[in-house]
């Protein structure tokens, strides 16, 4: 068997558990109950688009936050219970390589994040369609359509927790370092505003803050407003990749 | 086929500036059972490690089946460690499960070791939820997956009952019987003398002897008396 499929054999092995099904389902469960309470206040909007598109709005709201935060928690549960068991050695045992037991990270991480994608799709065609008439219309699967452009925000903020989880190896102390990370971010948001401003600061500082081009996200279809942004996105991420790999194999176990 | 199953030369491990293992060159022959002995912090888990590739040597080289143990293929070694190095939280199927996907070996081998292991019965019962006689069982139906040719057991009897006990001297005795090799560290030097065919003994990261049980008894007369600290009350 092919080695990448079959590290995605194992790690999908791995998910597909009676608790992590039940994890996903409750998330898929909150996201559109919450989806459908904040969309309730759009009764009144009688243009069958406009509604449409205000729905849609309301469910990024919530599905943004909801999805970033069950993304990153699930990440560092079960990225650092893979060191608190000793479960990376005993792979290293049974004939893993360093760099497999990188790729099985970045593998699960695709994965997961993919799934995620996938049950705020559900969700979405599930709470429209109680919102609205049935069968699901074209409009709501052209707003769907846009759902997958969340996916490279998920993936790079899951990297910040796959990088802290490696480095510190606890859950506890990962989340925290996670929080403290969101919260550096938050300033750092701040201060973009602010220097924009004052010193037009350049735009593409946007495209490099997740928090800021994910709030793009909700009234943009596409993510970055210049190459330069892009750019620093990637590069940002391959930093990321850089540092998880080095981390993985010079690590001893 | 190598003429040995496993080599080191010059093989040394630091942590800091305290030497964990110093330049052992070593060569294990192919159905030979080695007891690795010496007082705590003498490197025997870090010679485990490093031939195992689970950390880097300093200095030296280290090969097992020919290959430098950090590119070891997989299942090529069967390894009983101190620690049961399993989710916590799942079961022993589960646990094997995965073993035997990165293994590549099929499903109807995991439900035959758990059966004949006497871990078919505990059903969705949580690893942490086992005594450690069964934590033991399971690190040993993993080894035994794919039925390598060497095995690398850390400390197996520590903290197993007289029946835990007998259980891994009679695996070590059958392993030997069919011609495996087996590396087993440990402080119960009696037990020890009852299944090895060789000695290596190390102290503080120092090779003091290497050999047969023949020439250990030639030279020492019984593995007790390369240890000092005899009481006198």
């Amino acid at each position: 068997m092919n080695r990448q499929l079959l590290l995605l054999k194992i790690e999908w092995f791995k998910l597909n558990r009676v608790n992590t099904l039940i994890w996903f389902g409750l998330f898929a469960l909150l996201v559109s109950l919450l989806a459908y309470l904040t969309g309730m206040n759009t009764v009144l909007i009688t243009d069958p688009f406009e509604k449409q598109k205000a729905l849609f709005e309301s469910f990024l709201a919530v599905s943004f936050g909801l999805s970033d935060l069950f993304m990153i928690v699930m990440v560092i549960i079960l990225s650092t219970r893979e060191y608190a068991h000793n479960v990376g050695r005993k792979k290293l045992i049974n004939g893993y390589s360093r760099e497999e037991l990188f790729e099985s990270h970045i593998l699960f991480l695709m994965l997961f994040s993919f799934i995620v994608i996938a049950l705020l799709l559900i969700s979405w065609l599930v709470f429209s369609a109680l919102l609205q008439q049935w069968p699901i219309n074209k409009g709501m699967l052209t707003l769907a359509s846009r759902l997958p452009l969340l996916w490279p925000y998920l993936f790079s903020h899951g990297l910040y927790a796959l990088l802290i989880a490696v480095l510190v190896r606890k859950t506890g102390i990962a989340i925290l370092l996670y929080i403290a990370l969101r919260i550096g971010e938050s300033i750092l948001y701040l201060a973009n505003d602010f220097f924009r401003q004052k010193y037009e600061w350049p735009i593409v500082a946007d495209d490099v803050l997740p928090a800021t081009f994910a709030k793009r996200m909700v009234s943009e279809t596409t993510l970055f407003t210049e190459w330069q942004g892009l750019l620093s996105f990637v590069l940002i991420n391959l930093v990321l990749f850089a540092v998880i790999y080095m981390r993985v194999k010079k690590s001893d176990f | 086929m190598n003429e040995f199953i496993l080599e080191t030369k010059d093989l040394g491990k630091s942590y800091g500036s305290q030497p964990a293992l110093q330049a052992l060159s070593w060569k294990v022959s192919p159905g030979t059972v080695w007891g690795v002995v010496g007082p705590n912090g003498s490197g025997k888990s870090t010679l485990f490690s490093l031939l195992l590739g689970l950390k880097s040597q300093d200095t030296g080289q280290a090969w097992v089946m020919g290959s430098p143990a950090k590119e070891l293929e997989k299942g090529k070694v069967g390894a009983i460690m101190d620690e049961g190095s399993f989710y916590h939280d799942s079961s022993a199927r589960y646990n094997l499960r995965i073993s035997a996907l990165i293994k590549q070996v099929n499903k109807e081998r995991v439900e035959e070791l758990l059966t004949k292991l006497g871990l078919d019965q505990t059903g969705e019962k949580a690893f942490s939820k086992f005594s450690y006689g069964m934590r033991k069982r399971l690190e040993v139906a993993d080894a035994l997956l794919t039925d390598p040719d060497l095995y690398i057991m850390d400390e197996p009897i520590n903290g197993l009952d007289p029946e835990g006990i007998r259980f891994v001297r009679d695996l070590i005795s059958q392993l030997h019987a069919r011609g495996k090799t087996v590396l087993v560290s440990g402080h119960y030097l009696d037990e020890l003398e009852k299944v090895c065919t060789h000695y290596l003994v190390l102290s503080k990261g120092r090779e003091v002897f290497q050999g047969s049980k023949d020439e250990m008894e030639a030279k020492h007369g019984k593995l007790e008396n390369l240890f000092g600290g005899g009481l006198k009350l």
